[in-house]
């Protein structure tokens, strides 16, 4: 016995050693090649919806940048029953890493039902089988639910296409510009004006549950913070303070606003709660506290400030009321946002007459840029917070300037893509995964 | 009475003398307090390219030692007349006859001296000639029987540096990075495969799968890391036949946390 444990304690040490190692530390970058199959169905109506839902969630997947959909005509399988097991050796062939097939069909009460499964081809293993079940005229939800299924099995992070962007919709001459809410599906699909540009919306910030929209408002030339209920269209005033309201946004659970109040030329920042009212100041300093953001944990909140004499980032915590600056770089920092997934804040810089869009770790340690130009503001982040929306305006020549344009950028700073939108469009403000 | 008085003394001198030298120990090792120093520990075939480029520069430089053992060494200054040559002028001014004489002397001794320093030249020739083929041939042929040992030895135990490499770069196309996620560092996948002696993967496995649980992005990590074993261009590694007893199992560290860099 003794022996056997002296034997075990000396050899497998050595064993262990003798086993060769290889780190493999750098790979392919490009996006993951997809197979997307049409979905088998048995008439014409029921045809044209799953080459629509097809379409949508090539789209949502392709705009990603994590991922390329192989054109169908190198597909050696042109369809596949859906309890079938499919022929991975053709897929193979096609380069395809993941494949995509299923079946749809109408129901007499105008139900849709799509089932579809997920393979990795070179694994050859099932990564999903789902079925899905909605109104006909709801094909385009579905669409976006796939896309964020097989996104988040194949990323292990959670998607973001169904969800929407609200922002202001800008119109008309300089002097007389006309600035409405307006609310969009994050592919630009389903545009919808929230005001009717009789008086000017700015900053609206989704609520968690993407069911309510707070603006502030200069209705009647006094700026206030308003709160618009998307789905019965109802808006209600968020209390009548003494002194001017802005950027509000609101606490992870809902239940709470944090914005800036300027009172006798002096802007801190103040929490409400939504269902007392109670006001609660969180900043006293003589000078502009604003732009507030909550940590996804509601304990933190990061806001800009110029206390240091110039405009930087700085991190509350809300139980200690203890202030830190979090930015030491060149230039201003303003409109600091806290990523949904906790590890990063965004924030604009304005350094040597360019704007600039960055992230930084909480701690301010890992700065880095992903996009600039003549004017980038307020970043805002998709509900997973891989992807950054914001506005920008280019430099033309003679002074002149681009209109202002919602683009979506990735954290990488690789993957750049325009919100189409039917006007001007500036503030964004991204949505969570839609309930 | 003074008896345990004096062994009472002894003994407490002696602790204290203990204590002495004993603090006088724990101070030096104080002292030379020994301090981690972090080394990365890195398998070096023989076989490698800097080996042999020495040993190409070491023969290169073989004719080049010669060369100075064989070039006169430059003159600090101008050689002097010398002594009997200046007599010689002497005596050419005084005696006509014994010009002759003087002339075939000096001849004679001239030639003799020559001949002496060729002869010395020759000499030191020889013996540096010598010198290079005893103590540098030998050196070199040492190495080289040496390094011809280790090769032999190596070709079955080890891969070079450059064969380990050429699987790297081969899973390098394969492998899609899961670039982006959270906390990457945390997302390095172990995957042990065993080869067949053509060198295509025949088994793969997740070595580190307790972390599989319920993190969504580890298990994306995981199965990335399988795509690429599984990859049409990864299924068979370009290995040297002769070492398989060296590579017929591996594991691959697939780490993404150096990928964004």
């Amino acid at each position: 016995m003794n022996f056997l444990l002296f034997f075990c304690i000396i050899i497998f040490p050595f064993k262990s050693f003798s086993e060769l190692r290889i780190d493999i530390t750098r790979g392919n970058t490009e996006p993951i090649p997809l197979a997307l199959l049409k979905f088998n169905n048995n008439n014409a109506e029921e045809q044209k919806i799953s080459r629509d839902i097809n379409k949508v969630i090539s789209n949502n997947l392709q705009r990603s940048g994590l991922f390329k959909i192989l054109s169908s005509q190198i597909f050696l399988d042109k369809s596949i029953g859906f309890n079938q097991t499919p022929t991975f050796s053709n897929w193979k062939l096609t380069t395809s890493q993941g494949l995509v097939h299923g079946r749809l069909s109408i129901k007499r009460n105008n139900k849709l039902i799509l089932e579809f499964r997920l393979w990795d081809v070179y694994s050859e293993k099932q990564m999903v089988a789902q079925q899905l079940t909605t109104e006909v005229g709801n094909w385009r939800r579905i669409a976006h639910v796939i896309s964020d299924i097989i996104y988040k099995r194949i990323t292990g992070e959670s998607g973001y296409f169904d969800s929407r962007i609200v922002y202001i919709s800008e119109s008309g001459t300089k002097s007389n510009r006309k600035k409405r809410l307006a609310i969009v599906d994050q592919d630009g699909e389903n545009h919808k004006f929230l005001t009717d540009g009789s008086y000017l919306a700015l900053t609206p910030r989704f609520s968690p549950a993407a069911q309510e929209v707070a603006y502030l408002s200069y209705n009647n030339k006094i700026p206030r913070i308003f709160i618009l209920d998307l789905s019965t269209g109802s808006q209600k005033v968020l209390g009548d303070f003494p002194g001017m309201t802005f950027s509000p946004r609101y606490s992870p659970d809902g239940k709470k606003l944090v914005m800036s109040l300027a009172r006798n030329g002096n802007t801190d920042i103040y929490e409400m709660n939504l269902e007392t009212q109670k006001l609660t100041r969180l900043t006293k300093y003589d000078g502009i506290d604003t732009a507030p953001s909550y940590s996804p944990d509601g304990d933190f909140i990061t806001f800009e400030s110029d206390r240091s004499g110039s405009q930087k980032i700085y991190v509350m915590n809300l139980k200690t009321k203890k202030i830190k600056r979090i930015s030491f770089g060149k230039g201003k920092y303003a409109t600091p946002v806290w990523s949904p997934r906790g590890d990063l804040i965004a924030f604009t810089k304005l350094l040597g007459g360019e704007f600039y869009i960055g992230v930084m770790f909480t701690d301010g340690k890992g700065e880095r840029v992903v996009y600039k130009s003549y004017l980038v503001e307020g970043p805002t982040w998709s509900p997973n917070g891989r992807v950054l929306c914001f506005y920008s305006q280019g430099k033309l020549s003679k002074g002149k300037i681009t209109p202002p344009k919602v683009k979506l950028i990735d954290l990488t700073g690789v993957n750049l893509r325009e919100l189409i939108t039917p006007s001007d469009a500036s503030d964004p403000s991204w949505s969570g995964l839609l309930p | 009475m003074t008896k345990g008085l004096l062994k009472s003394a002894t003994l407490h001198l002696g602790i204290l003398l203990i204590f002495m030298y004993g603090a006088e120990i724990f101070k030096k090792n104080k002292r030379f307090e020994i301090y981690e120093i972090p080394l990365d520990i890195v398998d070096v075939s023989e076989e490698t390219i800097n080996k042999l480029e020495k040993t190409k520069q070491k023969i290169k430089k073989v004719p080049s030692q010669e060369n100075q053992y064989f070039s006169p060494p430059k003159p600090k200054s101008r050689p002097k007349n010398p002594e009997f040559a200046l007599e010689e002028k002497k005596k050419e001014k005084n005696v006509e006859k014994t010009i002759v004489k003087e002339k075939t002397e000096k001849s004679k001794k001239k030639i003799n001296r020559m001949d002496s320093i060729l002869k010395s030249i020759e000499k030191v020739k020889s013996e540096n000639q010598k010198l290079p083929e005893n103590k540098e041939n030998k050196e070199l042929v040492e190495e080289k029987e040496k390094e011809k040992d280790v090769k032999e030895i190596s070709l079955g135990e080890k891969l070079t540096i450059s064969e380990k490499d050429a699987i790297r770069r081969q899973f390098y196309r394969c492998w899609i990075v899961p670039a982006g996620a959270k906390n990457l560092k945390e997302l390095v996948v172990s995957v042990k495969i065993k080869l067949n002696q053509e060198g295509e993967v025949v088994f793969s496995k997740i070595i580190n799968d307790k972390m599989l649980g319920n993190n969504t992005f580890f298990r994306a990590a995981s199965e990335s890391a399988m795509r690429a074993v599984n990859h049409p261009e990864c299924k068979k590694l370009k290995v040297p036949k002769k070492k398989y007893d060296t590579w017929n199992e591996i594991i691959l560290d697939f780490d993404p946390s150096q990928s964004l860099n």
